[in-house]
């Protein structure tokens, strides 16, 4: 119990503290989470609402495979960015290999999936009373997909919300295509993960209470964002 | 403008199950349309296919107005609309729902803000305009489902069993709506239901469906005061013929 109350205290220390490191820590760890949400979302919110809106070969197989990656091991993603940006690899002429460009792109791996199938699954559970009503009203093909979507906003919010707590919270991926390199690749996941490692365990729980306000925060932000979105 | 409809040879199944037996009627223009018969009798099919949101399996369907036959499409479906029995609501305010169709048609703001405001007084919703349509009443979302379709003045407008779920005022309000579009902007309507009364209060022309087909159907003071078939005539006596 020592351990974790002293996690706390050094917690509010820290923050106050103005640390130039951990404020460093903190700003990589959001800008990385939120260019991978917004890649993802870019990507996987017009897929899976493809994929509840139209019929087409292989319609099928995309979904289970989206549910599959899913459950996706982050190491495995992590595994396989490595590998595709390594030096010998077919990306690897980009030399994105331990940069936060290469976490961008292992997170959105890992947040892609999760955005794109809850979106499925929300598009997919509008009741088809919604397109036909849209469609009485004259509305184009277009248009009547757009409606059902905006029926489904709410569904959609919650997608790009789990999408980012899981990038948030991801670990393996980041630390495997980052390196943890201090004032450079090191987010706060993988600088607990080193603390932890290092036996320092109250900077580790002082590292993710602040991981933990931080999330909250964002999670509130977006939530004021669904509540807003209310009205389409 | 109005649109007329006329059906040749209609049918459709579901599941092998027909649902209409080679329907051919014509539902006149500028006139309210009244097509009554008992559960299971194929109007509300007949009216999804005139809707376009059923395709026949055989027969044929053609809107004709403006001196020629309209084409299926876009224009065609902005030309017409239906308000169903069990109406749905987007899930937004009542302003904006009864806006929808009217932005989609590309009015100006300015129209389309008078034309919603309009509507919406018209049934008796005004002090509901910037309400969220999920916290109407059954009955107000019925009214609502109306008005929205009120403010695009159809040329065609298809309602099935549109007063279901509104009491004595809801009914006479909506039944006064459908005579003003007759009158104002020489709608036609296309109203199933199940409720003679109603039916004798609107019908300029009479339908009865029974068992997929059309049993029997023309001007309704004759449909309603001589119908030629026994059927018909149980039917509006209140003897049961399902």
């Amino acid at each position: 119990m020592d351990i974790i109350l002293n996690g706390l205290i050094k917690a509010f220390g820290l923050i106050l503290s103005f640390d130039r490191e951990l404020y460093a820590i903190i700003l990589l760890s959001l800008r990385v989470s939120v260019l991978a949400v917004v890649i993802s979302t870019v990507l996987g919110v017009p897929v899976g609402a493809l994929c509840a809106l139209r019929r087409f070969p292989g319609r099928g197989i995309i979904i289970t495979l989206l549910n599959t990656f899913m459950g996706l091991p982050p190491v495995v993603a992590g595994l396989v960015v490595y590998l595709f940006l390594s030096r010998s690899g077919p990306l690897g002429f980009l030399g994105l290999l331990y940069t936060p460009s290469a976490m961008v792109i292992a997170q959105s791996v890992i947040a892609f999936p999760i955005v794109a199938a809850l979106t499925w699954s929300s598009v997919s559970s509008v009741r088809p009373a919604v397109r036909e009503t849209a469609i009485t009203l004259g509305a184009s093909p277009v248009m009547v997909d757009w409606r059902v979507v905006c029926e489904a906003r709410l569904g959609v919010y919650s997608a790009v919300i789990a999408g980012f707590g899981r990038t948030m919270a991801e670990v393996g991926a980041v630390l495997i295509v980052g390196g943890n390199i201090v004032g450079y690749t090191r987010v706060m996941t993988t600088a607990i993960a080193m603390e932890t490692g290092k036996g320092s365990f109250e900077l580790a729980i002082a590292l993710g209470v602040i991981l933990l306000a931080i999330s909250f925060m964002v999670n509130a932000l977006l939530r004021l964002a669904q509540g807003k979105g209310g009205v389409v | 403008m109005s649109l007329s409809v006329s059906l040749s040879g209609l049918s459709k199944s579901f599941a092998a199950r027909p649902a209409l037996k080679g329907i051919s009627c014509e539902f006149g223009a500028g006139k309210v349309n009244v097509v009554l018969g008992p559960n299971g009798s194929g109007k509300t099919t007949l009216l999804r296919i005139v809707a376009g949101l059923e395709s026949p399996d055989g027969g044929s369907i053609a809107y004709t107005g403006g001196g020629g036959i309209v084409p299926a499409g876009n224009t065609l479906m902005r030309r017409m609309t239906l308000v169903s029995q069990w109406p749905v609501l987007f899930d937004t305010t009542l302003f904006k729902n009864v806006a929808f169709g009217l932005r989609l048609r590309g009015l100006p703001p300015g129209v389309v803000s008078e034309r919603v405001d309009e509507a919406i007084e018209a049934g008796g919703l005004g002090r509901l305009a910037h309400a969220r349509a999920r916290t109407l009443s059954a009955g107000e979302s019925q009214r609502a489902a109306f008005v929205r379709a009120y403010a695009l003045r159809p040329e065609l407008l298809l309602l099935d069993e549109p007063t279901a779920n509104l009491d004595p005022d809801g009914v006479a309000l909506i039944e006064r709506l459908i005579l003003r579009m007759k009158e104002d902007y020489g709608t036609t309507s296309v109203l199933v239901t199940h409720n003679i009364f109603q039916a004798r209060r609107l019908a300029d022309t009479a339908f009865l469906m029974f068992g997929g087909e059309m049993v029997e159907s023309g001007p309704a003071s004759g449909f309603f005061g001589s119908p030629a078939r026994e059927l018909t005539r149980k039917f509006l006596s209140g003897e049961v013929v399902y």
